[in-house]
């Protein structure tokens, strides 16, 4: 008796995961559209488990770009742990239009939580061979360490680099 | 009856408040009129400065359209990217085009009625519902730098050649790589009645070009538009948008943009990295949006908009009601929701999805409605 009841918990619990993530066709459509802009509201009442969906989404490398990157976009609503470790992956291992938006997402979602987590990956990617990372990199170091950003306008050496990122 | 769009509805309001109270305090003065001379190889198509008097606190001005006139775009230009905006556009029987009791009205549609910055513009026709009336057109306008008038005149199309400028940025993909693109797209047209000369592209290798915001007014991407050429749709296939436009697939300066003249209006954005998987471009999808952005560019609105209570203002274009047709009630209309009651045009606010452009879903239908626009446009020949 004792073991039907644990087994019945168990159960019940599976189908509560089952329905809090998101189908992920439900997901794919709030990411589609030409003209497209992120909907927070939407997103947010797919509920806490969407991150993994979008995590999905957005490591598929077969994956057009444009769903990859609005995915990327999009986990920023959902601050988990596993959200902050996937877009620091993002951003140190893909290529530099992914990285870029991997940081992005990182900084508007953490910055707020957790800076120097954010900080910490901004400084290694100021050092980006992309340039529109390093300006990425270089507006969330303004904001989080004038010293470190001027030093980094001391050393930078596209005049047009330098300019962009104190826009 | 298509039910105009509104989409800035309180944007324009709270904008015509500040123009009209920056405006109403002048005294009367004139500007400086130039004039200048189009591609001499399209002789029916002429560029010109208008003169402006300012009287009653609005910068009025007037211009000849003559028995054989075909179609003007009326630009409007703010120095420093102020915002400007016309009051007033009356034909030669005393139609104000942009007042909204007429009919038929562009008051709420052009962003030379609704206002903008930097720059703002009024198309005609900009449906089969308008026409290029021979003689004395007048406006009134906001305060502003400059009023240009692009004027085509010749005998009315039955068909049309439009000459289309690609230009690529960044070091990911090469002009070679748009082969496929712009084949697509040229088809696209052609399917449509409409013929596309495709100039060889231009690469732009400076770097800061590679990744653009996509507001026209932003100094990166003006200084990337204003190279465009004066005698074609320019296509700026960018190899990526930067900062809040990451998710973007492709823009127009306007709709319509600016049109044969240089300025930062002139031109439309795609965006390359958005359209491949790794490094594989996907044509179809790529050719689908630059004729997309090509027909924002050219004065096509969205058919539907991604709410379904929008439409543009061409009688016979399919609508996507969601009061029919949002069949999962979440207030977007997918092209999939859209399927035969517009998701195959061209102008739909969105793209089938993955799954449907794998089984071989495509946007390449304009009606004939829209066709006739592209047509008459100042820039076809």
């Amino acid at each position: 008796m004792k073991y039907l009841l644990m087994i019945c918990i168990l159960c019940w619990n599976l189908t509560g995961i089952a329905v809090a993530a998101p189908e992920k066709s439900v997901v794919l459509e709030l990411l589609e559209g030409r003209h497209w802009k992120l909907d927070a509201e939407s997103f947010q009442l797919l509920g806490d488990d969407t991150d993994n969906v979008l995590i999905e989404i957005a490591g598929d490398t077969a994956s057009i770009n444009y769903l990859r990157f609005r995915a990327l976009e999009a986990l920023s609503l959902f601050p988990s742990e596993n959200t902050a470790v996937f877009l620091e992956q993002t951003a140190d291992k893909s290529f530099a239009a992914l990285a870029r938006r991997g940081f992005e997402a990182l900084n508007n979602g953490f910055s707020k939580t957790e800076p120097d987590r954010v900080k910490k990956l901004a400084e290694r990617l100021l050092q980006h061979r992309n340039a529109q990372v390093r300006i990425s990199a270089a507006r969330a170091v303004r904001s989080l360490d004038a010293v470190r950003f001027e030093s980094f306008l001391k050393a930078e050496k596209d005049s047009w680099v330098r300019k962009e990122a104190q826009k | 009856m298509k039910i105009k769009l509104f989409l800035c509805r309180t944007a324009f309001f709270l904008l015509s408040a500040s123009l009209f109270a920056v405006s109403g305090c002048s005294k009367k003065e004139t500007s400086t009129a130039t004039t200048s001379s189009s591609d001499n190889s399209t002789p029916t198509f002429a560029v010109s400065e208008i003169n402006q008097t300012l009287e009653d606190g609005y910068y009025t001005g007037s211009f000849v359209v003559p028995s054989d006139g075909v179609s003007f775009i009326l630009s409007v230009f703010k120095d420093n990217n102020g915002s400007t905006a016309f009051y007033t556009l009356i034909d030669p029987d005393g139609t104000d085009l942009l007042n909204s009791s007429s009919t038929p009205t562009l008051s709420g549609v052009s962003s030379g009625s609704l206002g903008a910055y930097g720059y703002a513009n009024i198309l005609v026709p900009q449906s089969p519902s308008f026409s290029v009336k021979a003689g004395t057109w007048s406006f009134k306008a906001y305060s502003n730098d400059r009023v240009k008038l692009a004027l085509r005149s010749g005998t009315a199309p039955t068909s049309a050649t439009i000459v289309v400028q690609p230009y690529i940025t960044g070091t990911t993909w090469a002009a070679d790589d748009l082969s496929a693109t712009l084949s697509v797209m040229s088809s696209i047209y052609s399917e449509n009645g409409i013929i596309l000369s495709v100039n060889s592209t231009i690469t732009i290798s400076d770097s800061q070009f590679a990744a653009v915001s996509g507001t026209f007014t932003d100094p990166t991407t003006s200084a990337l538009v204003t190279q465009g050429s004066t005698a074609a749709v320019n296509l700026f296939f960018i190899e990526d948008y930067s900062g809040s436009w990451s998710g973007i697939l492709g823009n127009a300066a306007g709709i319509p943009g600016s049109m044969g003249i240089a300025n930062a209006w002139n031109g439309v954005l795609n965006s390359l990295s958005a359209h491949a998987s790794g490094t594989t471009l996907d044509a179809q999808l790529l050719g689908e949006t630059a004729a997309h952005e090509m027909g924002h560019q050219l004065g096509l609105f969205h058919t539907t908009e991604q709410s379904g209570t929008e439409f543009d203002i061409i009688n016979d274009t399919a609508e996507c009601p969601k009061s029919s047709r949002d069949n999962d009630s979440n207030g977007q209309m997918t092209a999939e929701e859209c399927e035969g009651y517009g998701a195959e045009n061209v102008m739909f606010w969105t793209a089938w999805s993955s799954t449907s452009r794998s089984a071989g879903k495509k946007q390449e239908t304009l009606s004939s409605y829209q066709q006739q626009v592209l047509k008459y446009s100042p820039l076809a020949k």
